[in-house]
């Protein structure tokens, strides 16, 4: 498959150019992105950087690419062409070993509905090598923490969706990654969640985490994102923080990310 | 390794299933430990008494089956079952719980951990499903090997390792399709495979060695623990070996495995849903002033005019094609315990089919509830719809009678159990019914099943199998009287209708009032 976009060749490369650009060499880094479908292109050449200490929202209207995009970034798909970087590792050259640092929050909320909630933990501690005594620390505070205690020994199958995105959000906690990438992880979660979740995500970015996020909840994500992405058509049509979103669209000093993302988009 | 591992046990155990709950996992233990106890008394026994062993091996001995046949038998089976996974079409791996995608491969596992875990888990689950052939294994091993205690013990073995092996060959096919990305050479590949072993048969006039060679080695030392002739040893040493090749086939899964990308591995119901949106031979227009006509346009006719309706209708030419086959080949099977065997194991398949098109007819039912006064039409529709899908595997088993034996009586076995296939529906759609029209709102499930329902749909399926089984051994008793047979078949319209008119609108009723505000 012809890479257009090709990752540096070597770590030692890639570590003297980020030595040379005075970039921390953790974190998200999106390059040249393009994923098609048969004829239809998804991504057409996105590029990002979320850096460690950031909260990335990626915002966009509904079939813009931002579940394509963040599925290619954890390696559920194989980019045409273009690369991800996370934490130095490049995904589709060596996914397993990119895929220690990062957890990951499906769109679909999606668990084996089969398996006990306490089973399901287990099961994701024994794939990322979690030592029992710190899984059992970790779920407790986590469970206490999305108030998931009595869903403990409840099947999968049985919870209800934003009972169950919680779990998930949980299995992407536990092992403590470098960076979060979470696709639509609060459309299901009550709001004492939604509050808990904000401060793990603040709390992860302010020890040195990276974490990107899609969202259609822009009144939510304009009070925690450090920096806004807006992807149309398979594109970042602009990125900033907000205020400078607010200057290149103009809009008024009190303008919502809301007005901002119109104004993007449409020119309203 | 250990990783694989870890993937095999969880997955099983997601697998298990309804078997998890409360006591029946004290039972699943209580079952293993009977079947040691089983295998401890029979060897025991022949410790005791050798003799007992070889006066049952007359009372069990099967007039025209003899260890070749029976032998010649599995292996062009079990060759024929590979060629067909070579010559079907499959870009990809599929996967039951849509999670092993989402959730499983966003883990820092490599595809060759992944793909190892799988194997072992489907080969866990086979071995699980198949184990029941070790109780009366376990007796026939003695009986036919006229006590030998060493074949008894090996029996266990051996059938793991064919399970094994079988489960391995098939996993490797597909894993080689999907990684080469080289379908069309592999499935040309196999026709040709496939025409010359026919080649051989017609110029030879015997079994073709091209479908016996491959699989010989994993069915002769499961046969010949069933054996007098064939010393203990030589059984050990054919398990041993099968052994080895069963490694040999895991190793090159593993390798192959590094070739295949995450995007590669599709849950079953994004698979389905190629199927069922699919090709549509014809744009019907759902839109009627009749609610029923829109209804049965939607959930009935959309299906059966697209991919849907092809696959069944390819379904009953392979059919009667595998009955001249049979015919052929194995002259001395019993034609209907093969259509006994047939109806169920098309009906096993086809029941995966009518969950999911019960829970898409039903699904939507809060809409059907606000938009129509009573649900009558949906019901008889849905009846209509599980009949018609259950009725295919006896037009396929009546097919299959017909090209093995030539009378044309056997294509009324359709209509002879329309009487069956309609009370079945019905039976089917009431206690889902039952289940659906009371359920929590907010529950979620990834595979729009959830416990109660699974363990419905075991409940429905037994009875559906114990239906059919019923009604093609009825058919072979009236077979042997015609006229009485034609009326019979004639008779049983009428009363498939009864049962459907008054079993739709009962089900009608309920879905419309049940738990519902009045």
């Amino acid at each position: 498959m012809a890479q257009e976009n090709s990752p540096p060749a070597t770590k030692q490369t890639f570590y003297s150019l980020q030595l040379a650009n005075h970039v921390s060499t953790t974190g998200i880094i999106v390059e040249g992105l393009v994923k098609r479908y048969g004829g239809k292109t998804a991504v057409n050449g996105v590029s990002l950087r979320v850096e460690p200490g950031e909260i990335y929202a990626l915002l966009g209207p509904n079939g813009a690419g931002k579940t394509t995009t963040l599925k290619t970034i954890v390696g559920l798909l194989r980019p045409d062409s273009g690369y991800v970087l996370i934490d130095e590792v490049n995904v589709h050259a060596d996914r397993a070993r990119a895929l220690r640092n990062i957890g990951y929050v499906p769109e679909n909320p999606v668990g084996f509905d089969y398996l006990r909630v306490r089973e399901f933990f287990e099961f994701v501690a024994s794939l990322r090598g979690i030592p029992r005594d710190v899984l059992r620390e970790r779920t407790e505070k986590y469970l206490q923490l999305f108030q998931l205690e009595k869903f403990e020994d409840s099947f999968m199958g049985e919870l209800s969706k934003g009972n169950l995105q919680k779990v998930l959000v949980v299995s992407a906690l536990l092992h403590e990654p470098k960076v979060l990438v979470l696709d639509e992880p609060m459309s299901g979660m009550d709001p004492e969640s939604q509050i808990a979740f904000k401060e793990v995500l603040k709390e992860h970015a302010a020890t040195g985490g990276a974490v990107l996020i899609s969202s259609h909840m822009l009144d939510t994500v304009e009070r925690f994102a450090t920096r806004v992405g807006i992807i149309a058509d398979g594109k970042i049509i602009a990125e900033g923080t907000l205020e400078e979103l607010k200057r290149k669209v103009e809009a008024r000093g009190d303008a919502t990310l809301e007005q901002v993302f119109l104004r993007v988009l449409k020119g309203v | 390794m250990r990783k694989a591992l870890a993937i095999s046990k969880y997955l099983t155990l997601n697998t298990l299933s309804i078997l998890r709950a409360g006591k029946a996992k004290i039972a699943l233990l209580v079952l293993g430990a009977l079947i040691i106890s089983l295998y401890l008394f029979v060897v025991s026994l022949t410790i005791v008494n050798p003799y007992v062993w070889q006066n049952a091996r007359k009372s069990v001995a099967l007039p025209g089956i003899n260890k070749e046949n029976v032998t010649e038998t599995l292996a062009v089976f079990q060759t024929l079952t590979f060629i067909a996974i070579a010559m079907l079409p499959r870009r990809d791996i599929t996967v039951s719980e849509q999670a092993e995608y989402e959730i499983l491969l966003t883990m820092p596992v490599t595809m060759q951990e992944y793909m190892l875990g799988r194997s072992l888990h489907l080969i866990t689950q086979s071995v699980l499903v198949q184990s029941v052939f070790l109780v009366p294994g376990a007796f026939y091993a003695a009986a036919f090997s006229a006590g030998n205690t060493v074949k008894v013990l090996l029996f266990p073995l051996a059938l793991v390792l064919w399970i094994t092996f079988s489960e391995a060959f098939e996993g490797l096919i597909s894993y080689v399709k999907v990684a080469t990305q080289r379908e069309k050479e592999i499935r040309l590949f196999a026709l040709l495979y496939l025409l010359t072993a026919g080649a051989e048969y017609l110029f030879a006039g015997k079994t073709p060695i091209l479908l016996k060679a491959p699989t010989l080695l994993a069915v002769q030392p499961l046969v010949h623990c069933f054996t007098i002739k064939e010393p203990a040893s030589l059984v050990l040493l054919e398990t041993m070996l099968l052994g080895i090749f069963v490694l040999t086939l895991m190793a090159l899964q593993y390798l192959v495995s590094s070739y295949i990308y995450p995007e590669k591995v599709k849950p079953f119901s994004a698979r389905t849903l190629t199927i069922r949106v699919g090709i549509r031979l014809l744009d019907l227009g759902f839109y009627s002033e009749r609610p029923e006509v829109s209804i049965l346009k939607v959930s009935l006719l959309r299906p059966l005019l697209g991919i849907q309706g092809l696959i069944l209708f390819a379904g009953l030419i392979v059919s009667y094609v595998a009955g001249i086959v049979v015919k052929r080949l194995f002259p001395l099977l019993d034609p209907y315990s093969l259509v006994t065997f047939a109806v169920i194991f098309i009906l096993m398949v086809m029941i995966i089919e009518l969950q999911l098109s019960i829970q898409e007819d039903l699904s939507p039912i809060w809409l059907y509830r606000v938009s129509m006064p009573n649900l009558k039409p949906l019901a008889r529709v849905a009846v209509a719809k599980i009949s018609l899908y259950t009725l295919v595997s006896f037009l396929a088993g009546g097919l299959f009678l017909f090209s093995v034996t030539g009378d044309s009586i056997s294509l009324f076995l359709p209509l002879f159990s329309l009487p069956s296939t309609v009370l079945n529906a019905v039976f089917t759609l009431g206690s889902v019914a039952l289940v659906m029209t009371r359920r929590r709102i907010v529950r979620f499930s990834s595979r729009g099943f959830y416990l109660v329902e699974d363990m419905l749909a075991l409940i429905t399926l037994a009875i559906s199998m114990s239906l059919s089984s019923l009604s093609v051994a009825l058919f072979q008793m009236v077979s042997s009287y015609p006229s009485q047979l034609i009326l019979l078949s004639a008779v049983s319209l009428p009363i498939s209708l009864i049962i459907y008119f008054i079993g739709a609108d009962i089900i009608g009723d309920m879905l419309t009032t049940r738990d519902v505000a009045s």
